[in-house]
Order: C-alpha cells, then structure tokens, then sequence
C-alpha cells in the first residue's frame, strides 16, 4: 500500500474528487446564461432532471483542469475567472498534411502502449485515413502556443459528444470556477432544449467543423472558400441507439459525415442482411450513392448515441462541380466502396463475423483476448501468467461466450469507446495518449463499482483488500485487464501459452480476423 | 479430426531440424564406430552422453518459463524446445550406449526411465492434440474445471424453478427421472472415445415425455432438455479436461527419478 | 424462447477461479529425484556397490567385484599399477604400450616418445562373466595402425633388401628329387622336414636329428676328419684332463697327426678346437660374440634382478624399498640435469684418455695404444652435440663391440681396472643401438620411477587392507626368464672354456687355417665358413618375429605349393618363398575369410625374449 505522504495526497484529492459528486444547486444553475435558451417555463423541470450530472468546481490558480490526452467526458462551463489553453509541441516523427492531434486510439501513426517488441500480441484496431478530431477552441493555436479562455465559454464539448482524449492542456489561469456538466447530462440538455443543441452545434460549426472537413481525404485541397460554405450548409444531426438513419433503397439524398459513435452498414443478401462494415469517427457515407445517383444500396443504422455531418445533394453536387480534384477523390472512395461490399457478398465469413462482432459489441474493443479451443489444453497457464504478471491477482476469468472454435474470455476489450470510464467520480479509469489501454489507478480507486455495473461483459471484478473501511466492510478495488502495459514482454496471456491458442485481435482489422480466425 | 490433421506440428520447422538432427547423429556414430571401437566412456560417446544429460538438465527449465521470459520468449517456443529436444536426447542417450544393452542395474535403469520419460511425453503431446479438437469439434459447452460442480448446481436450480413452473406431468418427470441425475457428476471414460457418447439414450426419455405434456410445457420440456444437455457435455469436459491434467503425474515424476539417476551416473564416471 | 443448449460457459461466477498449485507434479518429481539420488549413493557408501556397477567382471576377475578399489582409484580410473600387479608381477614392464612400440620397432627413442596407453583402453572389463578380455577389438588396432588387411603393406621381411643369409647351403630342388625318387607325393614332401605343431610356435624347428639325419647320417656319422697336426688341435687327452669327455675309439693318432673317424652333428670334439682355432685366427671377432653372448647374459642377469615381486614384501619392507627407490631416483635426475650441461662426446674422451693413463701407468703398453687409438679416432667428435652426430647402426654396433673388447683385455689384463671397468661395461651394454648415454639415463629412470610408482600403489592398497597377490603367478614369469639366463650362462661358460691364446705369426697363421678347413670339412658340406667360424644357421630360429602364423587351417585348405610357389626348384637357400600379403587377400577380406589384426599379430611382446 501507499505511504504516509502519499496517503494525505491522496486524500486531499479524494475530497477534491467528493465535491465533484455533489450536484449543483438549481438556484445556481437557472442564473447561468449558459441555459438561458431554454424556455423559462421547462427550465427548471429540465434542470431539475440534469442537474445530478452537473457539478461546481472550484481551481486555483495553476491548477490543472484539463490534461492533454486524458480522457474527456464532459464539458467545461466558465463561470468565473479565466483559463488558458496550452498547446505542447507536437512530436518530430509526425508530419501530416491533416492537422493531426496526438492521442486518440486511431492515431495513425501512434504506437500502442505496450512495448513495440510486445506488438504482434495485441490486436490493434488500425485502419488507415481516419480523421482526427480536434477539441480546440476557436482560435488556431500553433503547436507551442495558448489561448485563453474568459468567463461564458465553453471548452471540451466536443471531446466529449466525440469521446476522445483531450487534445489540449487546460489550466486555471486565475482562481476559476467551472461548471462541468457530464455526457449524459450534455445529451440530455441537447435533447430537451433545441437552443443549447444550436449553441453547442454552432460552436462546433465555427469553431472544429472546418477542421473536420480539411481533415476528411476527399476536401484535403480544397479552397476556404468551399469549405465555408459547405459548413455553412452542412446539418448536424444526432440519433440514438439502434435508430435505423437510412434505409435500403431509399432515394439517396445526402452525405454523411461521422462525428461520433458507431454506424453500422449492412445490406440485405437474400432472406438475411449481410454486415458490410461499420463507420466510425470520420468515417464518410453516401458519396457513392450521389455519384451514381442511386438510390441507397445500404442501410445505416446508429449502434450507440451517434452524431453526424450531414451535407445535401444539392450542395455536394455543387461542391463537385466546382472542383474536380474532389470527384476523382470520390470515385477512388467509391470503388473502394463497392469493393468492400463485394467483398462482403463473397466471403460470408467475413460479414459473419462482422456481424458476430458488432452485435456481441466485440467490436468496440481494440484488443480482444480470444482462446482457439481446438488447441488449448485448459491448462490455466494464460491465467497463471496474468497472475503472475498482477501480484497473484488474475485478471480475468476463461469462461465467456464462444464462437465457433474461439472462446471469448471476460478480459476487457480495451474499447476505443469505454463505457466504463464514464461514471468513475475519481478518475481512477483512464487512458493514456495514444495507448490502447484502458487503465484502472488502484491508489485512486474508491470501489465504487459504477465501472463494473457499466461494464455491459461484466469485464471489471471489485477485488477486496486488506484494509477495511471505517464500516468494517472491506475495501474493494476494481481491476481489469490492463494488457500488462508496464511488462516488456507484453501481455502474458498470449505469451505464456504454451500451445499458442491464445491471441489477441482486434475486430476492427477484418482482413486480419478473417486470417487469424479461419 | 483426421490422424494427419493430429500430428500435424505446429512448428514444422522444429520436427524436420530435430529429425535432420538425429540423422546427423546416427550418420556420426555409424561412421566413427566403423573406424574406431566406440566406447561410451570415451571420445564420441562420452561426448554424446554430456549432451544428452545436459539435454536432460535444460528440459528441466521448462517450468521457468513461467518467471523469465528469456532466453526463448514465449512459452510456445519453451514448449517446442522441451518436446524436440527431449526427443533429441533420447538419440543420443540411444548412441551412448552404442546401441548396445547396457551392462548393470544402473544403465537398465536410465535406458528405461529415459525410455518411459520420451514415451509418456509424446503421448501426452498426442493428448493435448487430440482432446482439445475432439472438444471443441463435439461440444458446446465450454467451463473451467474447478467450477464444474458448481455450474452443475446451477443448473440444477435452473431446472429447479423450470420444472416448478410447469405442470404437474413434468414436475413429477423431472422429479422421479431427471433431477437426481442431473445432480449427479458422471464422467464416463467412454467420453474418450466419443465426445457424445450416449447422449442419444440420454435424451430419449425427454422425447417420450413430449407426448404427454401439455402444449404450453413443450418448451419448458425442451429447456429441460437442453439443461440436461448441457450437464452431459459439463460431463465430457470433466473427464476430458481431467485426462488433461492428470496424464502429467506418468511424465514428471518419473523425469524427477531419471535425473536423480542421471546424477549418481555422472558420480560413477567421475569417481571410477 | 427457447434456451438452446449453451454457447460458451453456461453460468458465470464474479470471481476468479482458484487455480491448481503450482508444485503439484514438480514436488513429487523432485522427492522422486532426491531418492533417486540419495538411495544409490548411500547404498554404495556403506560397500554395496551393486547400484553403480556397469556389469559384471569377467569371471577371472570376479572376486574383485565386492572393492571396487581394487582396481579402481577414485577419480583416476584404473591405473596401469593395477593390472600389473598381477599381469606383470615382476614389473617388467612387458605390457605396456611403450613396450609394445619397442617390440615392434626395436627403437627405444620411438617407444619412449610414443603416447602411452592405457591397459584399458583395449581391455575393457565390467561385459560379464563370459568376456574374453585378451579379445580385443581390432579397431583399436585400427587407431594407430592401418585398418585392415586390405590396406596391410606388404611383409616386412620381403620388404628388407638384404634378408639374412641362412647360413646353410640347401638346396630346395635337389631334396625335393630326391623325395620324389623315394615315391613321396610332393604335398607330404614339405611336411618331411617343415613339421606342424611345434610347441609354441607354428612348425617346429628344423633339427638335423629329427629331419636330416635319416639321410645325411650313416650309422651316426656325417663323414670323417682328415688327419691334423697335432699342435694344431687340442687332442682328446688335453681334453680329458679339463672334464670333457670323448670316445677314443672314434680317433686316429699316427705320426704327430690325429684324424676323427665318425663326426657326429655337432660333435663336440669339432666344436671345441673349432672355436679354439677362431679365437686364434680371428680374436676380434671371437671376443665380439662372446661380448654379445655376456651382454645378453648381463642382460638377463639385470632383468631378473630387477625383478621385484612386491608379493612377498611385508609393508616394512616395502616401506625401506621405496625410500631406496626415492633415493635412487633424486640420484639419478641429479645426473641427467648434469647430463644435459655436458657435451657427452667430450666427458667420454676424457674418459678415454684417463684410460689410456691408467693403462699406461700399469705397464699396459697395448691397451694403452689402443685406447689412445680410440682417442684420436674421436677426437674431431670434441664438442660435437648428440644432434650432429649419427653413425649409422652397423657401425654403432661395430663400435660397440670394439669397446667391449678393449674392455674385456683391459679386465684380463689387470683384475684391478676390472671393477672400473664393468660400469662402463654395464653402461655400454645397456646401451641400445642408436641411443644416447642421456636417453639410457632417462630410460633408467623412467623405469626407476614407475618402480616406485608400483611399490607406493602397493603401499596404498595394502593400507586399504587388499591382500598382496600369489606369488605363484611371479614364478610363471620368472621360470621363463630363468631358462632362458641358464641358457645364456651355458654358453657363455663354453666359451671361456678355451684359455687366452697367445700371438700368431703368418706362418702359423696359415697352419691353423688349415687345421680350421681340415676340422671343418664334414660340416662344410651344409654349413658355412665365414671368416674363421661356421656360420650360425638361421634356419632354426622363427622367421616372424612380431607375427604368428597359423599353417594347421591353411594346410586344410590348399597344399604348400599354392603359397609356396617355385619352391621346387629352388637352387639357393637364400630363397625366401614367404608369399607376400596379396596372397593372403586372396582368400581374406572384409567379404572373404575374416581375419582380423589380432588372428596373426600380437601387442604384448613375449614374457622371455
């Protein structure tokens, strides 16, 4: 356990943490004007409802708010005070015409966390031309630069609606009071008040849209100009879990451009529908039907809480007509399309296991733990070696559902979307920049479980310490799999079997499921 | 799965060093025991008797794989080396010898631990080729085999609560027919040579009974089924998993009986 | 809806399973090892060393089974001591590899430079009861030597360019014929005289008794002696008077001559006053052969005092020999360092000259000129180093034996010089041919040293309570060697018979010159003069010395003149007619008849030379 120093640091900041759980007082609340745009007469019902995921922080100055690459799942209202945004510089290896952010599992360039020898036994969710998106503010800040934040602004929406790591560092500037509202309660307020939704969509509009697009391959060269106004025309639209956005043979009349969450795209083959793919952030679809002025050969379908930019016909045939460079772009993308969907028709296996993965979930993980039971002896040596790896404690158990020959055992998926990160009050869940792994600080863990109740594969055990809490009950810690990132060698699941069943992947890389899981 | 998809090596590169390797071997001692009388205590054969014993020592590392990862790196690779090597070693055990029977108590002894040591070994890589595709092929169910009985017990209470649901018909079916033995762990070693053995006969009376149940237990009749279905395989895995796990006790302590011998062998060169 | 039968794990648990311990298999492996290791040692501890015998010995060895340190010493293997003790009980040294070297090369520079070997390298016991241990492998031959008969060169003794002369006129052709006339078929014509199954060797040896007398004797009688002057003969009444005794019926005196009616083979009569005329005719070459027939009586005279059976020994006695040992051995490394400073040439022609001194001063005017003879002779050799020396072996040996004559005259001449004398004597005689004075000293001591090596193993092992071998298998070994000295000692006793003879002058001379042609006429007819005496036949003694060859199977197989070819009409004696090896790859070879190296060669020289 922690030391005598640790300890009081550790708890001063718990009892920082603690305040955070307090929910804010409605009469705060209806004064800010940040909710001025919802009617007076729903205000308070709707504060009312929202307010258990609002807090009030307080910060000195200096303080940290925001740390670049953490992970962020609320946004940041400046009630008083002021904050500045700094910008590290960014690392040498990376140049790239698309404004590039660092952390983010999807990084392209970004080397996982675990050690490079280490890498042949994770699975890696890769898949090249993603854009990044980017939490800045308005202003263009150059690497090395700040930017300073006044009372009335809002920081790391956009980090949060698109669940990624802060791209930026954020620090009190002066003593600073903030309002943090939660996702959950950021979802709620867009859903209930048409106004917040226009506030937070035309930050977004002004302040990253444009980014977003010069980061999408097909407007990499185009002109300000064009990329104004296709902002200025671009919808914003968000949908639920399971919502169907488009369907099948329904006239295509837009593109689509996701911001956040996970789309599916499957077409019917017969009796049955056939997973094409999915789509992810900065993900594009439709450009294929608009080129050919088909109607739609798929359907689109919301896996989670998604967020798209959403461009018409009329407008996107405008921006073609204008630049040509887009349409060979476009067609390049729209082979590339009807590839993959040829594809899918041919080989079964692949759209079978696409859909295996998409509807056990498997395929939020970016590193999934699989066992071929043709091969494994049950012999307990993976679990022995995480065991060994984790001071006695496995962290994992081999039991699970099974597919095929392959048994999917309860370790973590490593998510690149991780529900369970949303409800911790500590922070003890985290992710660092550019890593694949989703850790679990034990010093920081209050046992709270929220993790492993959200956990929907029951993936993250409490494990019961030595001490006792002052109630006489055991303190429990949450653990999980950490894909042994401090070990050299890298995860001693896959390296500790002897026969080589166990390996590691990653749903995301099809061409690589299809291979290992033949 | 086919004998030729069995001994399939996962490392075919392995098997065809270690039999080049043999060949070597076998090649030298023809050859040089051609020329020159072989002795094992002396030139070739000696030297042939320090590499089989420091075979035998390195095969002893084989459960260090578990604290270090070097020099080898995964357990897969420590896995390969402990087969082939031992396979190795036992050639030149062979060549020691001169191809001769050995002379006193002590070189029986070692000729027929190092023997049965190789033997048990291979056999228990066949095992562990065979049984798992054997369970992975036959059945569904997949379980550790520490919490067999308790799955077992859960079942149990599944069914339990299934059978109270229903009608009368099958509550008293499953009571006098189904629950005992659904309760009762029986793995039969005629698992071992079919996965399936006898699930026919098992199910029958579950069959029978779909005539006499009321239509809203047919269902109900099936889950019970499948219940029972899955305590059969739970039962295959037992037995199965637990072939697994015990073919070891044939293999490690007769290798502990081997050493020690090979280390009184050693001492009797030394000392004479 | 239905449950369907489970995919995967049909409940789940929120908690780790417990995993089986980790030192289930490896703890009884390694209670099993310890056993394993514990039970043999502590077994062979207490003296049952059942649990670390490779085998049984073979059944002559068998009561050393119970002390394995018999023959063992620990961490040493079994050492050569200990086969000799009972092998070579005399510690001669006869069964070691160096001895095998000198016996097949009969130089000893080659054999002390070889590599020694191990008695069980090639013996190797511990096979059971029915071993043969004298079966050796022959591919231990094969480690030195070449490997089998096929890559065998061909017979040293057709490889030589100048065999010995026979010493006997025989013709092969004229016999044959005459066998033929007596209706004898050619195949049993050879087995007349080359009889098989002689004891300890092949045929037995040619003896005039057995195979040429039933021709050449006429009622016992070879011929007859013309008559001699009688001064030039001892007559048979001289004789009588020194012991030996004679027929007188079979001699004839009249007017100052004596002739001999019958001459048996070897009469004695003939013999005696033939060795008399050579030491009057030819001194030099007389005291040559009678110090060659000394050196080989000193020779054996040594062999058996150096025989030293430690059997008899109680551990007092041993104790004393080996401090003797030390002593001698601390001696004699003192007088090789000393060696090794001195130009050997040089201290030896002193010596030459003290000699010739001492003789001077005694009133000896001929050993004096002779030995300052020999001074001169040597002394462009003055500072020359052993290396740049190298007189080939035929002049070595002549020089040798003019040494030991002036040696003999010197000790003759005055009895006092005579234990001087005999260490240059001893010395000279050690000497093998083409070997330093160094090298003998380090000869010396080499076998100094392995003597006390012997004496302190015996020392350790009785210590250890092993009881001293019988000395009955001593006196297997020495009854050999004492024969063969009786033997040497007989002849050299008729060679002393005859007392000095004075000077001759021509006119002398040239009377016993005929005397010697007279006296030796009946023996002339098969035997040889050369140079005043009857030359030795060698027809008597074996042809293949490092080799034995079996004619018993071979006769079965085909008659002599296969092998034999053109014996028949062999005019010379000097004809060898040995078959070289391409006719025995006729019928032996690795598809053929199989004879190994061991079938005709032996490592092991014989017990008495």
């Amino acid at each position: 356990m922690t030391s005598g120093a640790d300890r009081t640091e550790l708890r001063r900041r718990y009892e920082e943490r603690l305040q955070l759980r307090v929910p804010a007082e409605l009469a705060a609340l209806s004064e800010l004007s940040l909710f001025a745009g919802i009617p007076e007469k729903a205000r308070d019902k709707v504060l009312e409802k929202v307010r258990k995921y609002m807090h009030f922080a307080a910060y000195r100055r200096g303080d940290v708010v925001l740390r670049e690459g953490d992970y962020g799942d609320s946004a940041y209202y400046v009630v008083k005070g002021s904050a500045e945004v700094l910008l590290g510089k960014p690392a040498a290896a990376d140049r790239r015409a698309a404004p590039r952010v660092r952390g983010g599992a999807h990084a392209a360039s970004a080397k996982g966390g675990a050690k490079p020898g280490a890498s042949g036994m994770i699975g890696r969710g890769h898949v090249p031309g993603t854009v990044i998106l980017s939490a800045h503010p308005a202003a263009e800040i150059a690497p090395g630069g700040r930017a300073v934040l006044e009372a009335g602004e809002v920081f790391g929406e956009i980090s949060a609606l698109s669940r990624y790591p802060i791209s930026a560092t954020v620090r009190a500037a002066s003593d600073l009071r903030l309002l943090q509202i939660r996702l959950p309660g950021l979802r709620m307020l867009q859903a209930a008040s048409k106004d917040f939704k226009k506030f937070l969509d035309t930050r977004y509009r002004e302040r990253t849209l444009g980014r977003h697009l010069r980061g999408v391959s097909l407007f990499e060269d185009v002109s300000p100009a064009v990329i104004d106004a296709v902002r200025e025309k671009a919808e914003l639209v968000a949908f639920q879990p399971g919502q169907v956005i488009v369907e099948e043979g329904a006239p295509a009349d837009a593109f689509f451009l996701v911001r956040g969450g996970y789309v599916k795209v499957s077409a019917a083959a017969g009796t049955s529908e056939l997973a094409i793919t999915y789509l992810r952030t900065g993900d594009f679809a439709g450009e294929a039907a608009l080129i050919l002025d088909e109607p739609w050969p798929f359907t689109l379908q919301a896996l989670e809480h998604v967020e798209l930019v959403k461009i018409t016909r009329e407008e996107f045939r405008r921006v073609l007509a204008a630049h040509p460079p887009v349409e060979e772009k476009l067609w390049a993308a729209t082979l590339a399309r009807l590839k993959q969907r040829g594809a899918a028709l041919q080989s079964p296996v692949s759209s079978e296991y696409m859909r295996m993965a998409m509807d056990t979930g498997l395929i939020h993980g970016e590193s999934v733990l699989l066992i071929d039971l043709a091969t494994c002896t049950r012999c307990d040596e993976c679990v022995r070696g995480c065991a060994d790896a984790h001071a006695g404690e496995a962290r994992f158990v081999r039991e699970g559902q099974r597919y095929r020959n392959w048994l999917v055992p309860t370790a973590c998926y490593q998510c690149t979307d991780p529900v369970c990160m949303v409800d911790c009050p500590t922070g003890a869940i985290t992710r660092a920049i550019g890593t694949l792994e989703v850790q679990i600080d034990p010093s920081t863990c209050i046992g709270c479980s929220n993790c492993a109740k959200r956990c929907p594969w029951g993936n993250i055990v409490m494990v019961e310490q030595e001490e006792t809490r002052p109630d006489g009950k055991p303190i429990e810690v949450a653990t999980k799999c950490d894909l042994c990132f401090g070990r050299a060698e890298g995860p001693a699941c896959v390296q500790m079997c002897p026969h080589g069943s166990a390996v590691r992947i990653s749903f995301k890389d099809m061409e690589r499921v299809v291979s290992t899981l033949k | 799965m086919s004998l030729a998809e069995v001994l399939r090596p996962k490392v075919p590169r392995n098997l065809h060093a270690t039999v080049a390797a043999s060949f070597v071997a076998l090649a030298l001692f023809l050859f040089v025991s051609w020329r020159w009388a072989w002795s094992p205590k002396r030139g070739l054969g000696l030297a042939f008797g320090i590499a089989a014993a420091l075979v035998y020592v390195l095969e002893m590392l084989y459960p260090a794989r578990r604290s270090r990862a070097r020099p080898l790196g995964t357990a897969l690779r420590y896995l390969q080396a402990h087969v082939y090597l031992g396979a190795f070693a036992f050639v030149c055990v062979v060549i020691h010898s001169g191809l001769r029977f050995p002379g006193g108590t002590l070189g029986w002894l070692l000729l027929l631990l190092s023997l049965w040591t190789t033997a048990s070994g291979l056999f228990g890589v066949w095992l562990q080729k065979w049984i798992p595709a054997a369970m992975a092929g036959g059945l569904q169910v997949e379980a550790l085999y520490e919490r067999i009985p308790e799955l077992v017990e859960g079942l149990v209470a599944e069914a339990d609560s299934l059978a109270a649901e229903g009608s009368d018909a099958l509550d008293r079916f499953y009571r006098q027919e189904v629950r005992d033995r659904l309760g009762s762990l029986s793995p039969s070693w005629g698992y071992l040579f079919d996965v399936r053995a006898g699930r026919e006969a098992a199910l029958d009376p579950f069959r029978r009974m779909r005539a006499y149940v009321p239509q809203e237990d047919k269902e109900r009749l099936e889950d019970l089924a499948s219940l029972y279905t899955d305590k059969l395989e739970l039962d295959a895995q037992l037995r199965l998993q637990g072939v697994l796990r015990r073919w070891l006790w044939i293999h490690v302590p007769p290798a502990g009986l081997l050493m020690g011998l090979v280390v009184v062998h050693v001492f009797a060169w030394v000392w004479y | 809806m239905a449950r369907g039968v489970s995919w995967g794990t049909p409940g789940r648990s929120p908690h780790y399973a417990p995993l089986r311990a980790k030192w289930t298999f490896l703890g009884p492996a390694l209670g099993l090892g310890l056993l394993a290791l514990v039970l043999p040692l502590a077994l062979h501890a207490i003296g049952w060393r059942g649990s670390v015998s490779p085998g049984a010995l073979t059944s002559p060895h068998a009561p050393f089974e119970a002390r394995c340190e018999e023959c063992h010493t620990p961490r040493a293997g079994v050492a050569d001591v200990r086969c000799q003790r009972c092998h070579d009980a005399s510690g001669a040294g006869r069964l070691t590899g160096r001895a095998h070297v000198l016996f097949g090369s009969g130089d000893p520079r080659k054999a002390a430079a070889s590599e020694p070997r191990a008695c069980v390298s090639c013996h190797v016991d511990h096979h059971g009861r029915g071993t043969r241990l004298a079966a050796v492998d022959q591919r231990q031959c094969g480690s030195c030597h070449f490997k089998s008969l096929s890559a065998h060169p061909e017979f040293a003794l057709l490889r030589t360019s100048t065999p010995d002369a026979p010493g006997i006129q025989f013709p092969h052709e004229r016999h044959m014929r005459e066998l033929a006339k007596q209706n004898v078929a050619a195949k049993d014509a050879c087995l007349r005289c080359h009889e098989p199954e002689g004891p300890g060797r092949d045929l037995s040896p040619i003896s005039f008794a057995r195979h040429c007398a039933t021709c050449h004797e006429k009622n016992g009688s070879l011929g007859l002696v013309e008559p001699i002057p009688l001064e030039d003969v001892a007559a048979p009444a001289q004789l009588a008077a020194s012991g030996v005794s004679l027929r007188t019926e079979e001699f004839e005196e009249s007017r100052g001559r004596i002739a001999k009616t019958s001459v048996r083979h070897r009469d004695d009569w003939v013999v005696l006053n033939l060795r008399r005329l050579r030491r009057e005719l030819d001194p030099a070459g007389f005291a040559a052969e009678r110090a060659a027939l000394a050196a080989r009586e000193a020779q054996l005279a040594r062999r058996q005092a150096l025989a030293a059976p430690l059997a008899g020994l109680d551990a007092d006695e041993l104790q004393s020999r080996e401090a003797a040992l030390a002593a001698e051995l601390e001696g004699l490394e003192a007088r090789l360092a000393g060696q090794a400073q001195a130009a050997s040439t040089s201290a030896g022609l002193d010596r030459l000259r003290e000699v010739a001194a001492a003789a001077a001063a005694s009133g000896d005017a001929d050993a004096a000129a002779a030995a300052q003879s020999l001074a001169a002779q040597g002394e462009p050799l003055r500072g020359a180093t052993a290396d740049t020396l190298s007189l080939p072996l035929a002049e070595a040996e002549a020089r040798r034996k003019e040494i030991l004559t002036l040696l003999d005259a010197t000790a003759a001449a005055d009895p006092e010089l005579g234990a001087r004398t005999e260490d240059l004597r001893r010395r000279l005689i050690a000497l093998a041919p083409g070997e330093r004075p160094a090298e003998l000293l380090a000869r010396v001591r080499d076998q100094r040293r392995s003597e006390l090596a012997r004496v302190r193993d015996e020392l350790a092992l009785r210590a250890l309570g092993v009881r001293p071998p019988s000395v009955a298998l001593l006196a297997a070994e020495q009854s050999g060697l004492r024969d063969a000295l009786a033997a040497a000692r007989q002849q050299l006793a008729a060679f002393d018979e005859a007392s000095p003879a004075p000077a001759l002058d021509d006119a002398g001379r040239t009377r016993r010159r005929a005397a010697l042609e007279l006296l030796s006429a009946p023996c002339r007819k098969c035997h040889v003069l050369e140079s005043a005496a009857l030359a030795p036949a060698r027809v008597a003694r074996p042809r293949l010395v490092r080799a034995r060859f079996e004619h018993a199977p071979h006769l079965m197989q085909a008659e002599c003149s296969r092998c034999h070819q053109g014996i028949e009409a062999s005019k010379q004696s000097s004809d060898l007619f040995v078959p070289g090896v391409a006719s025995c790859r006729e019928c032996h070879g690795p598809r053929a008849v199989r004879a190994d190296c061991a079938s005709c060669h032996r490592y092991h020289p014989e017990a008495t030379p």
